[in-house]
């Protein structure tokens, strides 16, 4: 069987690609399972509060940087799964103290490192934007409800 | 699973199934595409000229370093085991993470 496409393409359901093509069958890697590993990798890192929020900046993500490659998000995770390739794009929010220089520089390694252990695929890109910062008295986990006096 | 009982007999499509469940790392097979039998239908496996198969996969075996390639050529020998040597279509269709 020589390594071209016959019949079968997509199944239906998110955008998918192959990852690899044998004649003992082909492989892919749903852009879900790509996602899911970079969001995964990026919360790990201390200092990111969450993920998403803010303005998704959906448009950006009209420009294709892999032909061919769909785009699907999901809270605040973009990814582009090619044949061999990925990038991926982040929102973030994070602690309030953190280092954003640093902090973005630590998410971009351990993304890089799971995505491309896990699924085989090289990542060319991993962009940051970074939308809030979270302050601790925020979403009441501080003592708003304490009062001054007793 | 696989009908035990010699009462019906096994389809190839439960055979597959059973084999592809067999494997630690695979969570359940993806409804994406079936093959339907009489009295089931089973997901995520369809038999024609090519075998194919879509599976969910555990998020935590991944993590303890298993890449997505390595689990994957090891469904694709078990499925040939099962089927023979049509080319094996493998689809990670999603992560599931506890």
């Amino acid at each position: 069987m020589a390594a071209h496409n016959t019949a079968a393409q997509p199944e239906g359901g998110p955008p998918a690609r192959l990852a690899d093509d044998t004649a003992q069958g082909r492989t892919t890697i749903a852009s879900t399972v790509v996602q899911k590993v970079a969001g995964l990798a990026a919360r790990e890192i201390a200092g990111v509060y969450a993920l998403g929020g803010g303005v998704q900046r959906a448009f950006g993500a009209l420009i294709e940087r892999i032909p061919g490659a769909g785009t699907s998000t999901t809270a605040g995770v973009t990814v582009e799964v090619g044949e061999k390739q990925a990038a991926i794009d982040l929102d973030i929010v994070v602690e309030y103290g953190a280092g954003i220089v640093d902090l973005a520089r630590a998410v971009r390694r351990n993304v890089i490192t799971n995505v491309e252990r896990i699924t085989g695929l090289e990542v060319i890109e991993v962009n940051i934007a970074v939308n809030d910062i979270h302050l601790p008295e925020e979403n009441g986990d501080g003592d708003q409800a304490q009062s001054r006096v007793e | 699973m696989g009908a035990a009982e010699p009462a019906r007999p096994v389809d190839p499509a439960e055979r597959v199934e059973a084999a592809v469940l067999a494997h630690p790392a695979v969570a359940r097979l993806d409804g994406g595409f079936a093959s339907y039998l009489p009295g089931r239908r089973v997901d995520g496996v369809r038999l024609a000229e090519r075998t194919s198969v879509s599976v969910v996969l555990k998020f935590g075996v991944l993590k303890s370093a298993r890449p997505i390639p390595e689990v994957v050529a090891e469904l694709r020998a078990a499925v040939r085991a099962v089927t023979g040597p049509a080319p094996v279509d493998v689809t990670v269709a999603d992560l599931e993470v506890l």
